[in-house]
């Protein structure tokens, strides 16, 4: 296994390490640096952040697993999320999902062909004042309806 | 030192007694599932809840310190209605498959759920289905019946440091698992299995071998090296099937290593010497042990007539107990006075020290320290070169090799003068060429057939308790003690194992002021050893 940071991202895990009380504790900010640097995190990646971090790569796994924000090997350019956990559950987000299935022609779990969108039902994202919740990539969208949801995907370049 | 009321009951505990220790003090322990007194509290089980006077609603035991004053109820209404609901949330993807779960019988979620459960289950929607896999060599996961306590994988975490179980994916997804290529293949692994709470981790070597409830047991230690980690040893239908830590502060804790349970192939090998052979011009028979007695007097007395008492030799091992090298002292030093007595040594195997501190001994010889103790001998391979060149000068005429051990160690110089030996005595565990060559075969018993004691690495004096019946009734002890007869002498102490330890005891002063019974299930120091019992975090700070 080849894999290895740059040098920048190296001095940029450096830095990180510096700010926490044991190495294991960046596990999430070092993931983030390895999400930028390989483009999503899989086996080989979570390795060499076990390696980076002296942690054993299932304690990787277990952290990077938990989350559903950090990009995992297939996902397509957009990651849309969708909160599935109570609040917004009691405000239709099942609703949500199921148009986002219909309209794009998959299950939650999976990318489309194209590669262009994946779909995800995740766990409360803490905008439960505002649901329904739906996340794409990095932006978040709160009181989402289904005819707001089209008019997201289609405002993505 | 606090002192608290639990369920109407006074209690003074020492400071920073966990409350669910404290509880234990009065009444049964809370029930519970994460919490395991050999490592550290996690709290997220649920199950040990109490109610405590003046606290809202309950609190978990497992992680609260006894607090001076506090007025805990184990019993309250609060604590039971709340125990049937954790149960129940437990339960809800629980196969329930029992019948066929290797843990059933010492699975302490089906305990609980007789004590605290409903009895049948609310929940329609499916359950969810995973298979079982492999997580290594000597482990498997049903990943159905885990209750994610946590207790695999803070063993794995702080005990040996290894960490390759970890929890993926999170919720009712929640999976243990290792990460893909990376095997548990650590020395102490099994002990996840003794500690996981459910039927989840199972070892390969024990599944579906016995239903626990048909095991039988006894308290005894380990004898694959010198540390003597406390164990108890398990048999069904009379074979040795399975043995597991007997915690011991002083020792092992509530740990043993993995080479400690699987070394034990060789008490039912079929090749291991289970019969009385004499041999004589090629021909063996097998022969009762009164008559091998008198061919060993007989032996041992043409060759003393012939060429003095000094042309006998013997070799002892460190698989004999103190008892048995106390007797084979007297039979070989004081009855016999051989020219040379000398002890012969496992080779070595791999040390290891966990990040807690438990240690693996290098040294595979289980009573090494007892050699010494007893007899004052230290195995030693120029010792036996020697004794080997007394044969083949034929200085010495007769040689009594006595304990044997699991592996033949015997070195080729002395097998290769042993044909011209007038009298060779082999008792051993296994064949070798050297037993091949035996004019007198004798079977040793197995460390599990032993009823004596052994001395540890640490100068700790601990007990054996026989399990399993040795080929030759009455054991090592009991040849010996009736070879002793054979030649005139009488075995100390009428010749059991207690009778002979109160005899060395009353003459070695290594072994002063102990008795056997005082051995109890820890052991003891012996004198000059020091008695220290370790942290259980020793070095997994
Ligand atoms: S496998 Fe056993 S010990 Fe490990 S978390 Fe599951 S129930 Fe607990
Ligand atoms: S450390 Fe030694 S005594 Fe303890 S279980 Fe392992 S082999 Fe047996
Ligand atoms: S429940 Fe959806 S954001 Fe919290
Ligand atoms: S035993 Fe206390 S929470 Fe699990």
């Amino acid at each position: 296994m080849s894999l290895a940071f740059s040098e920048r991202a190296r001095a940029e895990i450096d830095r990180l390490l510096a700010r926490y009380p044991t190495r294991g504790a960046a596990t999430l900010p070092v993931l983030r640096v390895a999400e930028r640097e390989f483009g999503g995190i899989d086996d080989d990646v979570m390795v060499l952040v076990a390696d980076t971090l002296d942690l054993s790569p299932a304690q990787v796994r277990g952290v990077f697993s938990f989350y559903t924000h950090l990009r995992r090997p297939g996902w397509g350019k957009y990651v849309l999320q969708v909160c599935a956990t109570l609040s917004c559950a009691l405000r239709g987000c099942e609703g949500l999902a199921d148009h986002l299935e219909a309209r794009l022609g998959i299950r939650a779990g999976q990318t489309t062909p194209d590669r262009r969108f994946t779909l995800l039902k995740v766990e409360c994202l803490a905008r439960c004042g505002e649901s329904p919740v739906l996340q794409v990539n990095d932006d978040m969208y709160v009181n989402v309806t289904p005819a707001k949801a089209d008019a997201i995907l289609e405002s993505l370049p | 030192m606090p002192r608290l009321t639990i369920n109407g009951q006074e209690v003074e505990v020492p400071q920073g007694t966990l409350l669910i220790e404290a509880c234990a003090r009065v009444t049964e322990k809370p029930p519970h599932f994460c919490y395991h007194p050999g490592l550290r509290p996690d709290g997220n089980c649920r199950m040990c809840m109490v109610k405590i006077e003046g606290m809202r609603g309950v609190s978990i035991s497992c992680t609260l310190p006894a607090a001076e004053g506090m007025v805990v109820s184990t019993e309250h209404p609060e604590v039971l209605a709340a125990r049937r609901g954790v149960m129940e949330f437990l339960l809800i993807h629980h196969p329930l498959d029992c019948p066929v779960c290797d843990k059933a019988g010492e699975c302490i979620l089906q305990d609980h759920s007789y004590d605290h459960g409903r009895g049948a289950s609310r929940y329609i929607e499916p359950k969810i289905v995973r298979p079982k896999r492999d997580l290594g060599p000597r482990i498997a996961l049903w990943p159905e019946r885990c209750i994610r306590c946590s207790r695999c994988t803070r063993f794995l975490d702080e005990v040996t440091g290894t960490s390759e179980l970890a929890f993926f994916e999170r919720g009712d997804r929640t999976d243990l698992d290792i990460f893909p290529g990376r095997p548990i293949d650590n020395p102490l692994s099994l002990n996840i299995v003794d500690i996981c709470p459910v039927g989840a981790l199972i070892s390969k070597d024990f599944l579906f071998r016995a239903r626990v409830w048909n095991l039988r047991k006894k308290a005894s230690v380990c004898a694959a090296c010198s540390r003597g980690c406390n164990v108890v040893l398990e048999s069904y239908e009379g074979k040795l099937t399975r043995l597991v830590p007997r915690p011991n502060p002083h020792v092992n804790h509530h740990w043993m290593c993995d080479h400690g349970r699987l070394s034990h192939a060789y008490v039912h090998d079929p090749r291991r010497p289970r019969q009385i052979v004499k041999r004589e011009d090629a021909r063996s028979f097998n022969v009762a042990l009164p008559e091998a007695l008198e061919a060993i007097r007989a032996g041992l007395e043409a060759v003393r007539a012939a060429h003095g008492a000094a042309a006998v030799g013997g070799l002892v091992t460190a698989w004999l107990t103190n008892e048995e090298l106390h007797l084979a002292g007297r039979l070989l030093r004081d009855v016999l006075g051989a020219r040379r007595l000398v002890a012969l040594a496992a080779p070595p195997g791999e040390a290891y020290v966990a990040k807690s501190g438990f240690r693996i001994a290098a040294d595979r010889n289980p009573n090494r320290a007892g050699l010494e103790a007893v007899l004052g001998l230290v195995p030693d391979d120029e010792a036996v070169r020697a004794l080997a060149a007394d044969i083949e000068t034929g200085a010495i005429r007769a040689l009594l090799v006595l304990g044997g051990m699991p592996a033949p160690a015997y070195p080729e110089e002395l097998v290769a003068v042993a044909s011209r030996l007038e009298l060779l005595v082999v008792q051993d565990l296994v064949p070798s060429a050297l037993l091949d060559r035996a004019h007198i075969v004798l079977p040793a018993a197995a460390a599990p057939e032993k009823h004596g004691s052994f001395i540890n690495d640490d100068g700790r004096v601990q007990r054996l308790e026989p399990l399993l019946v040795p080929p030759v009734p009455g054991g090592d002890l009991g040849i010996l003690g009736a070879l002793l007869r054979a030649l005139g002498d009488r075995p100390p102490g009428g010749g059991g194992a207690v009778g002979v330890f109160a005899d060395l005891a009353a003459r070695n002063e290594r072994f002063q002021g102990l008795t056997f019974q005082e051995l109890g299930d820890l052991g003891r120091p012996r004198r000059g050893a020091e008695d220290r019992p370790r942290p259980p975090h020793a070095a997994g700070e």
